[in-house]
């Protein structure tokens, strides 16, 4: 456990303090702050097992490189539209089809963690409108 | 084939066969059919149990109109006669598999809700 201090607006931290003691009752602020922690950190895809959590740390270094050329690939009819795979911080690889570069990518590299995106100015955004189930 | 009646009201389900590309490592689970889905989405626990890989990251817009991140993997998938090497899949908090249109746009579809049956071929 960490325990750790921060700083917040006083008439915020009333308002805060009002609702959870209507709707929790007394003393339970901190459980409500932990609740809205886990749920920041699941919709960023972070809520893991620690194997995971590695793969991941890996996969945003390799994004954060592409990141860094993207403007670059952009520019370069070799590479804009397509999709590429960003290894140990380099282009490794590039095609049309992403199914294709990843068989590819994995089969000379290792099935390790290798980041695949298209080369477009704005990241991909996909709709998946269901809803999710709620477990009991 | 038949609605499941494990929804309500039923809806077209089958059962998948998922794969990790690089290993032997396989599952079997239920896929309801969602058209509304531009991607195929894997219950969470899917990733750990075949050991996924992440390859990047994309933004997802859901119901109410909540922009979150999530992880793709790649993964193979077969049902019926039908195989799928290195779809690109996410994962999110759900029992079930959708089987979205990357998958579906491959095949022809009939939903027959009058009498809760549907098929899927590949002309």
């Amino acid at each position: 456990m960490v325990k750790t201090t921060i700083e917040v607006d006083d008439d915020l931290w009333r308002r805060f303090s009002l609702i959870v003691l209507r709707e929790r009752g007394e003393r339970k602020k901190n459980e409500v702050i932990v609740e809205i922690l886990s749920n920041y950190v699941e919709q960023r895809g972070l809520s893991v097992d620690s194997q995971q959590l590695e793969y991941i740390m890996r996969i945003e270094d390799e994004r954060e490189a592409f990141l860094k050329i993207r403007d670059k690939l952009l520019r370069d009819p070799l590479y804009t539209g397509k999709y590429v795979a960003v290894f140990q911080g380099a282009v490794v690889g590039c095609d049309e089809k992403k199914e294709r570069l990843a068989e590819n990518v994995y089969e000379k590299y290792g099935y390790v963690p290798i980041y695949i995106d298209k080369v477009a100015p704005s990241e991909r955004r996909v709709e998946i409108p269901s809803p999710e189930l709620a477990i009991p | 084939m038949k609605y499941s009646f494990e929804y309500i009201p039923p809806a077209p389900s089958l059962k998948v066969k998922l794969t990790n590309p690089f290993s032997n490592r396989s599952l079997e689970l239920h896929a309801k059919l969602d058209t509304g889905a531009d991607m195929t989405v894997l219950p969470q626990n899917a990733i750990g149990k075949l050991r996924l890989i992440p390859a990047s990251r994309i933004s997802i817009s859901s119901l109410d109109g909540r922009e979150v991140w999530r992880y793709t993997y790649f993964v193979n998938l077969s049902f019926h006669n039908f195989e799928y090497r290195m779809v690109e899949v996410i994962s999110a908090k759900r029992r079930d598999t959708l089987l979205g249109r990357d998958i579906l746009n491959r095949l022809k579809t009939i939903l027959d809700g009058k009498n809760l049956s549907f098929s899927l071929h590949d002309p």
